[in-house]
């Protein structure tokens, strides 16, 4: 199988939130409460264990190149589990809960996972959550039971503008790099790509075309998968373990 | 000017974890010394420290496992977490430390040589038990505790020093027992304090999580570390210093774990973490 994953051009997005639905739907999720936020036409306010897709709003006093000239412009987004290349709640689950499918997605097993909430602290995007009423840990699963039977992800499918886009890997980067150019050519410089490559994450499967900076729209702008950098923690403890040592023994010798 | 951010929303989702996990940090840690202790006591001779320290690390070994479990979102899958082993993450490789742990702590309540033997078995593990926790949470995208992931394991080494030391300042003994608590008292409160500075110094970016609970932490190291300072105390005096001593640290622990929910839920904490990394 080769990788999957999915490209969110978010400047066709148009807010539709179908993406949101479909997700919903398809999932069979709880909903979320019928909540007013007051931030812009956000209702959905951010992802969790019921929300895998979440379309965010951001209304700017300020133009957006290649657009028509106003002091004005909205961006909006539909936010997704990132599936990264190298998963921080992969890492950290302790049970073999969280796996690597054959299509280079990233999934909870909920008939494994015993809710000890680990993933939830691992994830430098904030994605994953633990579900209150049954106590486990979910997140986008990039539609694996229809991707297995050749379907694409739902919300890629209810999509009217295809600011989600799902396929091949490689051609979803080659499609975004070309976009990315073709933007800048109509003028909107701002325009560039999230998560295509990023040091930390080795790169997102889920990767998005952004026209601001990623702390706008609520994504870290250099996130590091945390179990990167475990090799130097568990030297300090080492390191610590053998001074603890060294008090014991010294308080224990006669003077 | 307008702050970076998206509405003012959190990033991070904030642990979910309940203060069971940092009554747990405590208690693990306070097993895990007791019986590195009581195996160093036994080589000399000293069978009340031996005895009592065996007893501590059983007894916290049974309190940190249940604490654990009743922190999971299925309780009856607590097993699970022993059905791989998975070097990537900590939490894992901590739960296969806490099973070997407690399997060696009851051992080491046996008598005679197999006791000794387990009792030496659970003083090796007790020390990573201890220690883990830290590596457990400075591998999180917790903000605070991600600045902190070099300096939160020997912060919690040292403090579950504090702990034990000040738990066999309470129980006493005999004189050299009692020698041996106070000296290891005060190194391992004079440790904390220093611990307790460079984390200090590794979360500058964002100590503003950090809240009143952690600076009257270090004040009760302090005071603790002033009573173990005074040579021939009243019995009293002994155990309210060993007694400052225990609820210091677990203080400590509780003044880490709420600062990191405080800091997941900060968007700026997250960002300035991420501004100037290499």
């Amino acid at each position: 199988m080769t990788a999957k994953g999915f490209f969110t051009d978010t400047t066709l997005c148009i807010g539709c939130k179908a993406c949101e639905v479909a997700c919903k739907q398809w999932n069979g999720l709880p909903g979320d409460g019928f909540n007013f936020t007051g931030m812009s036409y956000d209702n959905t306010a951010h992802l969790g264990d019921s929300t895998w897709r979440h379309v965010s709003f951001l209304e700017r006093p300020q133009p957006l190149g290649g657009t028509i000239a106003s002091d004005f412009s909205w961006l909006m987004m539909s936010d997704v589990c990132k599936h990264c290349a190298r998963a921080g709640c992969l890492e950290a689950c302790p049970t073999g809960a969280i796996t690597r499918t054959e299509f280079d997605t990233v999934f909870i097993q909920p008939d494994i996972c015993n809710g000890c909430g680990y993933c939830v602290s691992a994830c430098p995007f904030g994605v994953v959550d633990r579900r209150e009423q049954d106590g486990r840990a979910w997140k986008c699963t990039l539609c694996y039971d229809r991707l297995k039977g050749d379907l694409e992800p739902a919300c890629a499918k209810a999509c009217p503008t295809q600011s989600i886009q799902y396929g091949d890997l490689v051609q979803l980067r080659i499609r975004a790099k070309e976009r990315v150019e073709d933007l800048h050519q109509r003028g909107m410089g701002e325009a560039y790509l999230y998560g295509e490559k990023q040091e930390g994450t080795e790169g997102l499967n889920a990767f998005f075309l952004l026209a601001d900076k990623p702390q706008k729209y609520n994504l870290p702008p250099n996130p590091v998968v945390p179990t990167k950098r475990v090799r130097s923690s568990w030297l300090s403890m080492g390191v610590a373990s053998l001074g603890v040592a060294a008090m014991i023994l010294s308080a224990l010798v006669k003077r | 000017m307008i702050e970076d951010g998206y509405h003012g929303m959190p990033l991070l989702k904030p642990p979910v974890w309940k203060e069971t996990i940092a009554v747990y940090f405590f208690t693990g840690g306070l097993a895990g010394v007791s019986a590195a202790v009581a195996a160093a006591a036994s080589f000399k001779g000293l069978k009340g420290l031996t005895r009592y320290g065996r007893r501590a690390a059983f007894a916290g070994a049974l309190v940190s496992a249940a604490l654990l479990i009743e922190d999971l979102g299925i309780r009856r899958r607590f097993i699970y977490m022993l059905r791989v082993f998975r070097p990537t993450s900590p939490m894992n490789v901590g739960t296969w430390i806490l099973s070997a742990f407690g399997a060696a702590s009851a051992g080491a309540l046996l008598p005679g040589v197999a006791g000794d033997a387990a009792g030496v078995a659970a003083g090796v593990l007790g020390l990573p038990l201890a220690g883990y926790t830290g590596v457990l949470i400075g591998n999180t995208a917790v903000p605070i505790w991600s600045e902190g992931r070099n300096t939160l394991p020997p912060l919690f080494l040292a403090s579950s020093a504090v702990s034990a030391a000040s738990m066999f300042e309470v129980i006493g003994g005999s004189r050299a027992e009692q020698r041996f608590a106070q000296r290891l008292a005060v190194l391992s409160k004079l440790a904390e304090l220093g611990a307790h500075a460079t984390f200090e110094r590794s979360v500058s970016r964002v100590s503003g999580a950090l809240g009143a609970s952690w600076t009257a932490a270090r004040w009760g190291v302090v005071a603790s570390l002033a009573i173990s300072l005074v040579p021939r105390k009243p019995r009293a005096l002994r155990i309210a210093g060993g007694c400052l001593g225990l609820v210091s640290s677990l203080a400590s622990r509780f003044a880490v774990f709420r600062a990191g929910k405080r800091s997941a839920l900060d968007p700026q904490a997250t960002f300035a973490i991420q501004r100037s990394q290499p």
